[in-house]
């Protein structure tokens, strides 16, 4: 049980304001954004339907990507203030770099690692490559969403004894 | 022990080391890089759900693993994120311990871990 920081509620009591015209389901939401129990609250499955799920064509050399974030990913980067052009930047640092280092991308998981800018702090995101495929439009498939957003401010602890 | 196979190991990526050390060290609790690994069980009241469509039909399969126990390693405490592993498949989920609630978000092979990239700064 843990609260979020005061940076986050107001993120997505901001986004969520937008998104809901009834004022008592919304005070209910805002009293439980800043509770003891917050950062559980928004892993449940009620709040998602404030977020969307959006799919993004992304031109490549050559190669048509189809991005998928879903509503999950969504809910982070607004908690996190990390933008969509964000992610699509790392996504294109992403492929650049597996061209560059001749890795090719494969259906499956990965764990990118990076920065939009050098002034930005780490972003983690996890992807799920679904589908690869060099027929007719070459369209692959992926799941994005962003695992444990910043780095630097993950908070690790110790084994329980 | 033999050198070839520490060599061998010294080769794997995080992620291939993890879930060789995932099973064998189940069920018991062990400290690596500062993350934290644990095992965990559920009763019938455990609710399971897939926050990504393509993994619906793991639900089922990852609600069994967990009511009988599985040793999981997580990878942030604010956001609820772990690796959850079973026999023949890892989970990446957000979960609530105490609500009895797991978000499905991913899931691989054992032998299929994921890949690890790390972008250098952009100059």
């Amino acid at each position: 049980m843990a609260k979020l920081k005061s940076d986050e509620i107001r993120r997505l009591t901001a986004h969520l304001k937008k998104r809901t015209n009834d004022a008592e389901q919304f005070n209910f939401i805002e009293d439980e954004l800043r509770g003891e129990e917050a950062t559980e609250f928004i892993r449940e499955p009620e709040i998602l339907s404030y977020f969307t799920e959006s799919e993004i064509e992304i031109d490549f050399e050559e190669t048509k990507w189809i991005l998928k974030m879903i509503r999950y990913t969504h809910l982070r980067m607004i908690q996190r203030g990390i933008s969509r052009d964000t992610i699509i930047k790392l996504f294109k640092r992403f492929i650049e770099f597996c061209r560059k280092n001749n890795e090719v991308i494969t259906v499956g998981a990965y764990t990118i690692f990076g920065k939009s800018d050098s002034q930005s702090k780490s972003i983690t995101l996890r992807i799920d490559v679904d589908d690869v495929s060099d027929k007719k439009g070459k369209a692959h498939t992926v799941t994005v969403f962003v695992g444990s957003g910043n780095v630097e401010d993950a908070f690790f602890i110790a084994p329980e004894q | 022990m033999n050198e070839t196979f520490i060599e061998s190991a010294q080769k794997l990526t995080a992620p291939e080391r993890r879930e060789i050390m995932a099973r064998l060290l189940a069920e018991q609790a062990t400290e690596e890089f500062g993350t934290i690994w644990k095992s965990v069980r559920f009763d019938e009241k455990l609710r399971v759900v897939a926050y990504a469509a393509e993994q619906e039909k793991f639900v089922a399969d990852l609600r069994e693993l967990l009511k009988n126990g599985a040793l999981i390693r997580i990878e942030n405490q604010s956001d609820g994120t772990c690796e959850i592993y079973g026999k023949e498949r890892t989970f990446y989920a957000t979960m609530s311990e105490k609500k009895g609630f797991v978000a499905l978000l991913g899931s691989w092979l054992p032998n299929e871990p994921p890949r690890e990239i790390f972008l250098t700064e952009i100059s």
